[in-house]
Parts: structure tokens; C-alpha cells; sequence
């Protein structure tokens, strides 16, 4: 992404051109779910734009074949944000090009060290999260983007009470992965 | 706790503000520059399921739902149920959740609970299952790479307990009609699996198919009688009267697996495939659709983001 796309998404106020062929239903779950796709996203491949290129496909993905007022909509997103933004982060191989260019006009912006601790982080993060086992992974991200455990439990199907079980498993699996990739 | 500790610094969202305005002025901009259409009603949700939970949930509404032929003698275990064939039962969604909770009637002890897994290859999948190896004519329409699946021996033992059925029924305020004497204590046991399933592409994405083969799942009992467990099951008051009035309708209740269809989001209808009869799920607006059937012991799908004709392409081009 080059830095005059940067400024085009930072800008606030980007207005719709005129009347959508949307229908008025699908903007409403749009509006009322797009930031929380884009965090699921965001918490797994650790890049804003690319985060909001998964919650568009995710977003047309559901568009195509589910009713905007079914009552699965938003468990379907969240973890169809998960899964898609994981397919991305282990299938994509031009990432790391990508990834130190936006980096560097981030860095260019302002406080590089701190942005370089923060790319670090979300490298690391990425990194392990595509290692580890997939079920395990969707948990944490659905959970660290901020959802709350009967968002989780609706995303993954299962009883809220056992999501805090399956949070602590997918935790041990994460610490282990991360010491792995550590030593690699 | 120190695992969580430290993950928890490098889990924590950094912020991040987003502009949902924006995104949905990208949004209908690609809708309108691709032309995708909205849908209107939604894929039969067995298709995106993960398989192995549809199968776990047809299981369950066979439990409350079959209608079991007589058995014999009684400290014997008899099959009383073979998949042959495949009935739509329409469920609600209170349908749904009341018959997946097979612990409201007695105890459910998985003998061996086998998880999906993914292997690399379908001679992998074929060595581990002892199942024969299925190909199909993949449509243009789906571009995924195959994945591979097995799945181990699946059974399970129930046992029926009478205050148990009474203490969940009363949790939901309700008096349950009591449990014969002789069900009280028997024993049902389900058996599924092995089974191998290949799939193209993910719930995430259009052009997803996915083809299964199982073995036909089974029922043994140890002795109650089809009169017993009809009269007891479909009297429970979990069990809408519309449901056990669908169930009773089965023609051959020994054979015939009843699938779960959600009401008013899907059609179901017989089909003819590789010359037997099978069950296609459904519509025929290309949003998703599947098709089971059964022969020679084996219980086969077929199911995805595709259209009747398409589902029944695939299908009828397995080997």
C-alpha cells in the first residue's frame, strides 16, 4: 500500500457516492459489524489495510449468500474474519514486502521506535498464530479483537461455558508456539 | 496463569479506529462494479457445518426421532437400525436445540469419540478408514485444491434414566411423562464412521464443495421395544407435536436415517443418483445445495455452493 492510500483510509470523512445498490438491511449489519470484522482481521494479520481487505471479502462472501437479517449474521462474520484473515497470513508470501513498506511510511509519520516495537509485535503475533492449530487460533482472535465470550461462543459454536477452558488450551498452545518460533 | 500473563501483552489490541463509512462505500462500490446480487435466503447451514457436527446432530434427532422395528430378547444387543435410506424432517430452530440435548433423557457415553483430522493425501485417508477411495468431476466453478479428511469409528452408548428425564423437565418447568419401567436403564448404541471427507475451498468462500463417504450408521439396542421407545420419546415435551407427527409418518422406521431440515429456509426432495434414491437439500438458486444417498453399506455426500443440477453432476460422477 503506498502512502497516498494510507491518507485515503485515515481520512474521517469519506462519504458514500450517492444512493447504493445496497439494500437499506445489509447497510444496517454492515454499519453495525464492519469495525468488529476488521478487528477480528486486524488481531490475526496485524496490518490495518489488509485487515479491511479480508472484512470486504468477508463482507461480500456474505453478501452473496445469506440473508442480511439472519440471526447468525454477526457469529458468521466474526468467524469468517478469523478463518479468512488466517488463510491469508499462511498462504501469503509477498506479505513481508508489503509489510516494511507500510512500515516505513508509518515510521516516517512519527515515532519510529515505537512503531517498530509495535511491527515487531504484530510480526510475532502473526507469525505464531499461523503456526499454531487452527480452532486454537480463531479463539484468540475472535477473543483479542474484543469480542466477549457469548460473541466467542456464538462465532465458534460453542457453550459459553466452555469457552474459558478452550481460551486457556489455545493459550498453552500460543505460549508454545511462540517459544518455538524463539528458538527457531 | 504466567502463559496467559504474557500473552495477553502481545494479544492486546493495539487501537485502531475504523471507518465503517468508508468500508461500505468500497463495499458497494465492488457490488456494483461485480454486479454480486444479494441473497435472499440462506444455505441449508449443513453445508457450511463442519460435517462431522451435522453428522453429530442427524445422530442425535435419530436418537429421540427413530422409530425402532421390535427387537428380540432382552440382554442381547440387536441392530435395530441401518441407514438405507434418508426422510427430511423438518425441525424449528427450539427443534434443534431441544434434540441435541441427548442428556435430558439419561446418559451419553462416547465408547470412542474419533475427531475429523486432515491428511495429506486420499491413499492416507483410505489406508486409515479401511473405506474405498471416491473421486468426482470437480465443476469449473470451483477452483480450491482438494483437501483430504478421515475420520475413525465413531459409537456411543446411551442409557436411559428416569430421573434424569424428570429432573430436565423440570428445569424447563415442565412434568415429564414417566419412563417405562423397562426403559429405564436400557441401552441404545450408535455407531458411525469411518469416514472420509474431501473438500474444495471453505465456509468463507463461494465455490466450496465438499464429498463425503461414511459407513451407514447404526442402532443396536439390548432390548426396548419400538413401541416403548415412540410412545416415551415422542411424548416428551420437548418434542413439538408438529415434529413427532413427521417422525410417525416414516415408512420404515429401521432404515430410513431422518435428516433435520430447518423449516422454511430449505426444500428437500427425492432424487435419483448412481440409480438409487437420495435425498437432495436445497434450492435451485446456486446458493447451496447437497445430496445423500446410500449404497452398498456406504453412506455418501455431496454438498456446496452449487446449484441442483451441479450437486447432481458431482454426484453422479463419483467413483
Amino acid at each position: 500500500m503506498d502512502l497516498d492510500a494510507v491518507a485515503l483510509i485515515e481520512r474521517p470523512q469519506v462519504s458514500r457516492a450517492g444512493a447504493t445498490a445496497v439494500p437499506a438491511g445489509f447497510e444496517r449489519l454492515f454499519r453495525a459489524e464492519y469495525a468488529r470484522v476488521v478487528r477480528v482481521a486486524y488481531r490475526v494479520v496485524g496490518d490495518e489495510a489488509e485487515a479491511e481487505d479480508v472484512a470486504q471479502d468477508v463482507f461480500v462472501s456474505f453478501y452473496r449468500a445469506h440473508p442480511a437479517d439472519a440471526a447468525y449474521a454477526a457469529a458468521w462474520l466474526h468467524r469468517a474474519a478469523a478463518h479468512t484473515a488466517l488463510n491469508a497470513v499462511r498462504s501469503r508470501s509477498r506479505r513481508t514486502a508489503r509489510e516494511e513498506r507500510d512500515a516505513a511510511g508509518r515510521d516516517a509519520a512519527g515515532d519510529p521506535e515505537g512503531a517498530a516495537l509495535e511491527r515487531e509485535r504484530a510480526r510475532e503475533v502473526r507469525a505464531t498464530l499461523a503456526r499454531m492449530p487452527r480452532g486454537a487460533a480463531e479463539l484468540l482472535a475472535l477473543r483479542y479483537s474484543g469480542l466477549s465470550y457469548a460473541e466467542v461462543a456464538a462465532a465458534t459454536g460453542t457453550k459459553i461455558d466452555q469457552v474459558g477452558t478452550r481460551l486457556r488450551r489455545a493459550h498453552d498452545a500460543f505460549r508454545k508456539e511462540a517459544s518455538r518460533g524463539q528458538h527457531r | 496463569m504466567d502463559n496467559i500473563d504474557s500473552n495477553e501483552k502481545l494479544l492486546a489490541m493495539p487501537p485502531l479506529t475504523v471507518d465503517a463509512e468508508a468500508g461500505l462505500a468500497r463495499f458497494a462500490a465492488t457490488v456494483e462494479r461485480t454486479g454480486a446480487r444479494p441473497a435472499t435466503r440462506s444455505i441449508p447451514p449443513f453445508v457450511f457445518a463442519r460435517p462431522a457436527k451435522w453428522l453429530a446432530a442427524a445422530a442425535a434427532v435419530v436418537v429421540v426421532a427413530t422409530t425402532l422395528t421390535l427387537t428380540g430378547v432382552a440382554d442381547s444387543i440387536f441392530q435395530i437400525f441401518e441407514t438405507k435410506q434418508f426422510a427430511a424432517v423438518t425441525v424449528t430452530p427450539t427443534d434443534i436445540k431441544t434434540l441435541s440435548e441427548l442428556s435430558q433423557f439419561g446418559k451419553l457415553t462416547w465408547s470412542s469419540q474419533a475427531e475429523p483430522h486432515q491428511v495429506a493425501t486420499l491413499a492416507a485417508a483410505m489406508s486409515e478408514t479401511g473405506l474405498p477411495g471416491i473421486s468426482v468431476r470437480v465443476p469449473a466453478s470451483v477452483t480450491a485444491a482438494p483437501k483430504y479428511g478421515a475420520m475413525a469409528k465413531t459409537s456411543a452408548t446411551f442409557v436411559f434414566d428416569a430421573a434424569t428425564a424428570q429432573r430436565s423437565a423440570a428445569a424447563i418447568g415442565r412434568t415429564a411423562p414417566p419412563m417405562p419401567a423397562k426403559l429405564d436403564g436400557s441401552t441404545l448404541i450408535f455407531s458411525g464412521g469411518p469416514a472420509i471427507v474431501i473438500t474444495y475451498g471453505d465456509e468463507a468462500a463461494s465455490g466450496a464443495l465438499f464429498v463425503g463417504v461414511a459407513k451407514a450408521p447404526t442402532v443396536s439396542s439390548d432390548g426396548a421395544t419400538v413401541a416403548e421407545l415412540q410412545a416415551y420419546l415422542l411424548s416428551q415435551p420437548s418434542v413439538s407435536p408438529a415434529l413427532a407427527a413427521q417422525i410417525r409418518a416414516i415408512g420404515d422406521p429401521a432404515s430410513t436415517l431422518p435428516v433435520p431440515i430447518p423449516a422454511g429456509q430449505v426444500q428437500a426432495k427425492n432424487v435419483s443418483v448412481h440409480g438409487t434414491t437420495g435425498l437432495f437439500v436445497g434450492d435451485s438458486t446456486g446458493l447451496g445445495s447437497g445430496v445423500i444417498w446410500q449404497q452398498n453399506g456406504l453412506v455418501y455426500a455431496v454438498g456446496g455452493s452449487l446449484t441442483e443440477a451441479e450437486v447432481l453432476a458431482v454426484a453422479n460422477s463419483l467413483k
